[in-house]
């Protein structure tokens, strides 16, 4: 019994001392739809390969590229550009509470969170690499042979950890900071408008853009797919003729920095976008129902809805050394 | 007298322990092998298949040479003459028509027996279709994944026509879910044969895949030369080449 104690002593100080889970969950987030415990020398690890302009085919543009943390880790050009200045053909999405979103993209393609990284790798457009080069590229390089031992304890890199290490990182992208939050956690009130704000909104946009992650991450047409648009979005990866013109309903936290909005980027500004939903929607056979008549405000409802939205901004996130290279 | 009850509890007690303990050691002892292997036909039973080789298709006559042929076998169970089924753990293999040994696959750890049936997928099921990055041959390494639009490719065609537009051909099938769904559950009884696995030889099962099957239903490449997502093309193509793989022998 004795040496069975010392044993186990013994293997307990032979485990490294991994920093697992060091990110806390947000108690005021429902539950996310992948348990992914953050590891801290994977997360590091993670954000080196996250701003490596390896995993382009030119070497000239990394992740970080097109996702920038003063901007929620979305882009403010409409489209990004990538290898070879290409232009995208849709607004590049913030990277934020992923681990919250049950499929990604504007048009919900990619069903997993490991392998959001694989859709802008291969896209001509956008990295245009390879898994296969990447990895091969990043064993010959050695840059992260020390921290790649260290984690995985042999001295090559495959594609699987690949994955998971950008996995660790962008799920540790996690903002729960905004006044929102603090509101929702009992811990500080909203103004006056903002609360006025907040009860609009919620009337009038909290069908789909729900809950403390502004999203029920359905698809929906939200009348900006209008007649002749190439873009299908959801039709793209469903086939089906219902899912024309849908996009997937993003979050809105951070909204106040992410501009220009919409999957197109055709609103550069909130209350474009608020004039949108009252008077610019294009009627198509799978506009929203919720939308046909658009959403009426009354005088003063704009401003009190944008002085709620603007209690989304989380500085802390936007800000934070922990993301930065 | 009651010294002697004691030793022959003892005996009994110890003597079948020993002899459950000899059990157990036999039966560890008592696994095989079995190999999986593909053999490659065109068209008809009598002309082998290889890459890189001209071939004229006998239904849509389009001249093709194919730079590639890879295929997914999964989930693969194996019957016992008694009814119960062994199934092989992280069953996903994939299959090359490049050689014989990219064409075949080694089951280990079977218990010794006699099989009588075999069952497997033809593509990958659809739990592994969302679960997230993996490795060994579901590895997006090796480039049978669709990363804009997620899923595995279960079978890939590649290669050249003249037929073609493009001078080329490339279909990638694949699809989980709803009406796109070509994940192909099948048995074989082996045709009546036996399987026989023991510690001594190792069987092998061969298969018959014929990539013409492609076009069985199928319009030339000249109508269409490319498949990349799910959806009603690649049922038909799917259906077609899946439905024709066969058993062909134990040897």
């Amino acid at each position: 019994m004795k040496w069975l104690f010392i044993l186990f002593i013994f293997f307990l100080s032979c485990t490294p001392k991994a920093k697992e889970d060091f990110m806390a969950m947000p108690k005021h987030f429902p539950k996310p739809s992948y348990s992914i415990k953050i590891n801290e020398n994977k997360f590091e690890l993670g954000k080196q390969l996250f701003f490596d302009p390896i995993f382009s085919k030119d070497s000239t543009i990394s992740c970080g590229s097109c996702h920038h943390q003063d901007v929620a880790f979305a882009d403010s050009r409409p489209f990004s550009l990538g290898v070879r200045n290409q232009v995208g053909k849709r607004n590049a999405p913030a990277l934020q509470n992923l681990m919250w979103s049950k499929s990604f993209f504007w048009d919900g393609g990619v069903g997993n969170i490991e392998l959001i990284p694989l859709n802008p790798i291969t896209n001509h457009k956008e990295l245009d690499e390879s898994m296969v080069n990447i990895v091969f590229k990043l064993n010959r390089a050695q840059t992260y042979s020390s921290q790649i031992k260290t984690i995985y304890q042999t001295d090559t890199i495959n594609s699987y950890q690949v994955l998971e290490l950008l996995t660790q990182y962008q799920a540790a992208l996690i903002s729960d900071q905004s006044k929102f939050d603090d509101y929702l956690r009992g811990n500080s009130k909203l103004s006056t408008e903002e609360m006025q704000g907040y009860s609009l909104f919620q009337t009038k946009c909290g069908s789909c853009h729900e809950g403390p992650l502004q999203s029920n991450y359905s698809f929906r047409n939200n009348g900006i797919y209008k007649a002749g648009d190439t873009d299908l979005g959801r039709y793209e990866i469903s086939i089906i003729e219902s899912d024309k013109g849908k996009f997937k309903v993003p979050s809105l936290r951070n909204i106040e920095l992410t501009a220009p909005y919409m999957h197109n980027s055709s609103l550069t500004s909130l209350e474009a976008v608020l004039n949108h939903y009252e008077s610019g929607i294009h009627k198509t056979a799978t506009l929203d129902s919720s939308l046909r008549n658009g959403i009426l405000f009354q005088t003063g409802d704009r401003e009190k809805i944008i002085a709620f939205l603007k209690t989304l901004t989380d500085r802390e996130f936007l800000k934070t050394n922990r993301y930065r290279r | 007298m009651k010294k002697l009850f004691k030793i022959t509890i003892y005996s009994i007690v110890f003597g079948s322990l020993f002899i459950l303990n000899s059990c157990s050691k036999s039966n560890e002892n008592s696994t095989g092998n079995i190999k999986i292997q593909n053999e490659f036909i065109f068209a008809v039973n009598t002309v082998p298949f290889a890459l890189n080789q001209k071939y004229v298709h006998p239904k849509t006559f389009d001249t093709l040479t194919y730079t590639q042929f890879r295929f997914y076998i999964s989930n693969v169970r194996i019957q016992k003459e008694d009814g119960s089924w062994w199934n092989e753990n992280e069953s996903y293999h994939l299959i090359s028509a490049k050689s014989a040994e990219e064409a075949s696959f080694t089951i280990s750890n079977v218990p010794a027996g006699n099989y009588t049936a075999m069952e497997y997928t033809l593509g990958v099921d659809s739990a592994r279709n969302m679960a997230g990055a993996q490795g060994g041959a579901l590895s997006v390494a090796n480039e049978m994944f669709w990363d804009w639009n997620t899923g595995y490719i279960f079978l890939k065609a590649e290669g050249n026509s003249p037929q073609s537009s493009t001078g080329s051909f490339a279909f990638h099938l694949g699809g989980f879910s709803g009406t796109n769904n070509i994940v192909t559950k099948k048995t074989t009884n082996f045709n009546g044969a036996k399987l026989t696995v023991s510690g001594s030889v190792t069987p092998s099962i061969v298969f018959l895949a014929n990539p013409a099957r492609l076009w069985h239903s199928s319009p030339s490449v000249a109508t269409r030369s490319t498949i990349h997502m799910p959806g009603a093309p690649a049922v038909t193509m799917a259906n077609d080449f899946y439905g024709n793989y066969s058993f062909k022998e134990i040897k």
